[in-house]
């Protein structure tokens, strides 16, 4: 039996079935008047079938072959160092953009992203933070006139 | 004569210098990112959909529109030059375009891949101003039942065609369907799925989704794998194809044309489908099959002129029927709404300025992609060099900019690295976002055209099957969910997709 083809189908199965419960919490309403939760409703029961089709077919099914196998399964191993210091660092973006402004976070946070740990370039990592933020402050808030935060120094 | 008249309306308008210049953005952006792996066109027309706020809705479309195109010519340079396609449809291009490079003849391959793609991305332009019109004429006398049941059989053939498992394919389009009606509901303005939080009111924001979806798990999916490129060192020179390479040529690059126009119309990926369907004919018909994926330049010349010939042909139905062939199209469907259009069959004649600026754009675009990839081939080259250690961090800040210039909160930061994360994993399980963008995009349209023929019917649902347009898209979109059903029809078309991947 192939546990991962189960779990994947489990999934759908519990996704739909939320979906499903909560648009009958705010009414499905009737073919004469549909209510907010009739088209969702919908959406909700089909992922519960996509859901079972999963889970049956493939527990009744052969093992698929050594390839196959390993289709579906994403968490076989850890994510990368990388990945989750990249997501973390955009999680850092938004909590701190508005306080400390434009600048100062973008040039924080270029500066994390193209550090080189390997290299330790230290200068270089510098340099193009300060280039990457003054050229899309100005193509941005200057040329296009996005409004950019200010943050701590509103002056700038 | 009243074509003539429109098309020289439609000039009027792409010659003016914001227009020029919004086109040139558009196809230079274009080509970079068909250029670069690792950013296709859907990642880079989100990017820039921001900045399009900010201009009128015809610069916008044009130049999100130059995006499209300019990536498919864009897209070869990496596939000669690397073996790394820079975008799906120039999949195939790699078979013999890499073949030819090897041999030192790169200048060539990159000089037909460029003729073919102007020829076919012209001939293209031109089929659209010719059947876009009349179809929208035709559409006109469709209720809400037939649109209802054409975006289904619209969302089903494109989930038929995605590369992949169908189930898997239903499974994004059902998840698009609720992502969609997260928001305030048409009807009885009630918030629906929003579980208390503010930023969740007015909806999930189409830009922070695709964003992360195709920008911020396509960057993390890159650190997670980086790939090898190596790039030839030999110099390119002899661009200009010579006699023999326009003999052996011409006829791919027609019947490209023809077979990418055709298949462009057609909901789910016509270009990519266009580039394998146009390799396999010429490969069949060719008096010289066995010189294929040795650097035959038909190879080359068929798929590019497809794939362009493709994307042109893709803006008929979104022009005409305000329907979506493929997630291109579907950005630029949702660029159109926040812009205040309504896409569907009045368009043409409610906003001639969009629909007649953006096709004679087209003729513009494609000579300004004719001097772009010829004479600038060694910048894009150099363009190649760049390491992506350096590339994704203006990515990433590119896609924060783009959306937090929305409406200036920071919550759509988060929602854009929630679909982000969401899009990695669902990537690395073999599930293709493409579905879910187009149903989050149609659902809308569909609950409306839904409740709509409801309430027109007396809340009858026989509405559905009783009008024949009506009842045949839906028939045709029962049969392709049914053949998911059935062991037979799956191993074709596995097989199918085995092939052309």
């Amino acid at each position: 039996m192939d546990r991962v083809g189960t779990k994947e189908g489990i999934i759908w199965i519990a996704a739909g079935g939320s979906i499903c419960f909560l648009s009958v919490r705010i009414g499905l309403g009737s073919f004469h008047e549909p209510g907010p939760g009739f088209v969702a409703s919908a959406s909700g029961l089909s992922l519960v079938v996509i859901g079972l089709i999963m889970t049956f077919s493939r527990k009744f099914s052969k093992p698929s072959s050594k390839n196959g196998q390993n289709a579906g399964r994403p968490f076989l191993r850890l994510p990368k160092f990388s990945l989750v210091y990249t997501v973390l660092t955009v999680v850092g973006y938004g909590l701190v953009l508005d306080l400390l402004g434009y600048l100062i976070t973008t040039f924080l946070v270029m500066f994390a992203l193209f550090y080189d740990r390997t290299a330790n370039r230290f200068l270089t990592s510098v340099l193009a933070s300060l280039l990457t933020v003054v050229s899309t402050y100005l193509i941005f808030e200057t040329w296009l006139r996005v409004q950019l935060p200010r943050g701590i120094f509103p002056w700038w | 004569m009243n074509l003539f008249h429109d098309l020289s309306y439609g000039f009027s308008i792409a010659l003016q210098p914001i227009n020029l210049l919004t086109c040139f953005i558009g196809v230079f952006f274009g080509t970079l990112i068909g250029v670069l792996p690792g950013i296709g066109p859907v990642g880079a027309m989100s990017l820039l959909l921001p900045v399009t706020f900010g201009m009128s809705p015809v610069s916008g479309i044009i130049m999100l529109a130059g995006i499209f195109y300019g990536s498919m010519y864009g897209g070869s340079t990496t596939s000669i030059l690397v073996n790394i396609p820079g975008e799906a449809a120039s999949v195939v291009t790699c078979l013999d375009g890499y073949q030819m490079a090897l041999k030192g003849r790169a200048g060539p391959a990159l000089g037909i891949a460029a003729f073919g793609s102007f020829i076919a991305g012209t001939l293209g332009v031109v089929g659209l101003m010719f059947v876009a019109n009349p179809l929208a004429e035709i559409a006109l006398r469709f209720g809400p039942a037939e649109y209802f049941s054409l975006m289904c059989l619209g969302l089903s053939i494109l989930i038929y065609l995605t590369q992949g498992s169908l189930l898997r394919g239903f499974a994004m389009a059902g998840l698009g369907v609720f992502l969609s009606l997260i928001g305030q509901d048409l009807n009885s303005g009630q918030p629906r799925f929003a579980f208390g939080l503010q930023g969740l009111i007015d909806g999930v924001g189409l830009v922070p989704l695709v964003m992360g979806l195709f920008g911020i798990s396509e960057v993390l999916l890159n650190l997670d794998s980086p790939e090898n490129r190596i790039i030839l060192k030999t110099g390119i020179s002899h661009l200009l194809p010579n006699r023999d390479d326009w003999r052996k040529s011409a006829k791919p690059i027609g019947r490209g044309t023809l077979i990418g126009f055709l298949l462009g119309i057609l909901p789910g990926g016509g270009a990519i489908i266009s580039s394998f369907v146009s390799y396999a004919i010429e490969k069949k018909y060719s008096l010289t099959p066995q010189e294929f994926g040795k650097g035959a330049i038909e190879g080359v010349a068929g798929p590019e002129s497809a794939n362009n010939a493709a994307s042109s042909s893709g803006f008929i139905p979104l022009f005409s029927l305000g329907i979506p062939t493929n997630v291109v199209t579907a950005l630029l469907l949702g660029a159109l709404m926040i812009h205040g259009m309504r896409p569907g069959p009045l368009l043409i004649s409610k906003h001639p300025e969009v629909f007649w600026g953006t096709v004679a754009s087209m003729y513009v675009g494609n000579v300004m992609l004719l001097v772009l990839n010829l004479p600038l081939i060694g910048i894009w080259v150099k363009v190649l060099k760049i390491p992506y250690k350096t590339l994704f961090p203006l990515i990433v800040l590119f896609c924060l900019i783009g959306v937090y210039s929305l409406n200036n909160n920071t919550f759509d930061i988060y929602v854009m690295l929630v679909f982000g994360v969401l899009g990695y994993i669902l990537r690395k399980a073999k599930y293709e976002p493409a579905p879910l963008v187009m149903a989050f995009i149609l659902s809308p349209m569909l609950e409306q055209s839904l409740y709509q023929a409801l309430l027109l019917s007396d809340g009858n649902p026989s509405t559905f099957v009783t009008r024949p347009i009506s009842c045949g898209a839906l028939v045709v979109a029962a049969l392709l969910i049914l053949s998911a059903l059935l062991p037979w029809l799956q191993k074709k078309r596995k097989a199918a997709i085995t092939e052309e991947s």
